[in-house]
């Protein structure tokens, strides 16, 4: 009888206890829901609630053919259960063009504002550099674009953030 | 060179761009000043979007959560990564202004009458009667936060296990609670509800006595829960309630659940199921007696039989009634059929 004794692909074991889940996916969950929630302290009302489900149903976990799909697809509808749930706050006003860098002492409720007053992708572009600290190369390669693109939409990214911050509210 | 434009600079400033602005940067003191105004900007904005401090506190409460739950027989090499992550939790927790609530969302009137508006700090050091004149959003000193409806009155104040407290007199409130070994203790006139983690919902259930003008009763509580194991209590009585339970608080009784939607839902499914097969039992039963009157008033019309008879009143006109005897008067066995003579009008044609 002839026994097959090359060596078989080990797929890397995932994370799926609580410990693990948390310290494995802590900031990928974190980054997820900013991205969709715009205000640091409700990503981070979501972050703690998408852990807690997840612990709730490690079972699930453990048998889902990828963690990390699974535990950022728990984030994003738990981010957007809380969008759903939140009150809209009041648009901020946008000042166009030349706003100035936003210097200290910054006032943090109204940058929290204006980070909510992004788009998505917007979001997403001020997230990886300023978040995870990407690279322009990086940032080119996540979000699918060449470096040039993403440099002008970084650019007006900013610029946005600066017109809402020094807007005023309507 | 002409000054280049902000875009240009935040470009340079954060490596995005192959041009080369150093030179002129560093002989032009506005295009310098700018340059270093970009990268405290860059700073602001990564500091508060993931502040290290607040992020490392919550990864530390989330890990002291999930050690919690599963006692792991690792090694100190497992423990040292988490020791230090709860150490910075807690110097974070010490260094930041957790020692407040916040109002983070809508209006509130405090107890002096005064009306103030999200984002506000409150000192968790004193005891602070709130009354929501919008649907308001508290966040209390312990993480948790309370998504309180128009209308409710909230008291916060320092005690507990966890250093705060709350009680709601009146409205609805909806408490996320922020995971901790110690339990978060909620109040309400009817009895208290207890939790170390999870959310719920608590609504205070007043009614209507008579008088004029009415007065408001306090009824009792009713408390849903979302998600955690939560304690409800009072005088008479303790349970723990589940997610997607609803249960009662009243001053009077022990807490007492409330039949889940699910289980309603399927007690009338059960109770239809019941209904329509004795309607249709019923249906057969008409149906065979419909048959067997036919088949009588047929034998009968054809032959009342001997000692039989029948009579007709009004023949040939609407409102006559026929009665068919199949056998002697009050001979046991005989059947009598009354029915009624329909005969169609006819509206006379005018000419």
């Amino acid at each position: 009888m002839l026994v097959d004794i090359r060596p078989q692909k080990v797929e890397p074991r995932s994370a799926s206890g609580p410990t693990e889940l948390v310290e494995e996916y802590f900031m990928d969950v974190y980054a997820a829901c900013f991205r969709i929630l715009g205000r640091p302290q409700d990503a981070e009302d979501a972050t703690q609630e998408t852990f807690l489900a997840l612990f709730r149903e490690k079972e699930k976990v453990a048998a889902a053919a990828s963690t990390r799909a699974w535990v950022l697809a728990i984030a994003r509808n738990t981010a957007i259960s809380l969008l759903r749930a939140r009150r809209p706050a009041a648009p901020l006003a946008e000042e166009l063009a030349g706003a100035a860098p936003i210097r200290e002492p910054a006032d943090r409720e109204r940058l929290h504002q204006a980070l909510a007053g992004l788009s998505e992708d917007e979001r997403h572009l001020v997230q990886m550099r300023f978040l995870e600290g990407k690279s322009p190369a990086e940032m080119a390669v996540a979000s699918g674009r060449n470096p040039g693109s993403v440099a002008v939409a970084l650019c007006r990214a900013l610029q946005r953030l600066r017109g809402l911050y020094h807007g005023g509210s309507r | 060179m002409s000054h280049p434009d902000l875009d240009r600079l935040t470009s340079w400033v954060h490596g995005l761009s192959d041009e080369d602005l150093g030179a002129h940067v560093e002989g032009c003191s506005s295009c310098r000043e700018t340059a270093e105004g970009l990268r405290e900007e860059a700073r602001v904005v990564a500091r508060e979007i993931g502040s290290p401090e607040r992020l490392a506190a919550l990864k530390a409460g989330l890990l002291q959560h999930a050690g919690g739950r599963r006692r792991s027989l690792r090694g100190l090499l497992w423990q040292i990564p988490v020791a230090a992550a709860v150490l910075i939790g807690l110097v974070a927790v010490l260094l930041s202004p957790r020692g407040r609530h916040r109002i983070t969302d809508g209006r509130v009137a405090l107890e002096d009458g005064s009306v103030v508006a999200a984002p506000i700090d409150l000192a968790s050091a004193k005891t602070w009667q709130l009354h929501a004149v919008e649907p308001a959003r508290l966040r209390m000193s312990d993480r948790s936060t309370v998504e309180l409806a128009a209308g409710s009155n909230l008291s916060i104040s320092p005690g507990g296990r966890r250093g705060v407290q709350a009680s709601l007199s009146s409205g609805r409130a909806t408490f996320s609670v922020a995971p901790d070994a110690r339990l978060l203790t909620v109040c309400s006139p009817a009895g208290r509800v207890e939790a170390a983690d999870g959310k719920f919902d608590l609504k205070i259930v007043a009614e209507e006595s008579g008088g004029t003008p009415m007065k408001s009763v306090l009824a009792g509580a009713i408390v849903t829960v979302f998600a955690g194991s939560i304690s409800l209590s009072n005088a008479n009585g303790t349970v723990e309630a589940r997610p997607g339970q609803s249960a009662v608080l009243a001053r009077a009784e022990a807490p007492l659940f409330l039949a889940a939607p699910q289980d309603k839902q399927e007690e009338l499914l059960r109770r239809l199921e019941e209904l329509a097969a004795r309607v249709a039992k019923l249906e057969g039963e008409i149906a065979q007696l419909e048959q067997k009157n036919k088949q009588l008033k047929l034998q009968l019309s054809s032959n009342a039989g001997p000692g039989g008879a029948v009579w007709t009143t009004n023949p040939g006109q609407a409102g006559g009634v026929r009665v068919i005897q199949s056998g002697p008067g009050g001979a046991a066995g005989s059947t009598i059929i009354i029915e009624e003579n329909k005969v169609e009008l006819k509206t006379p044609e005018k000419k």
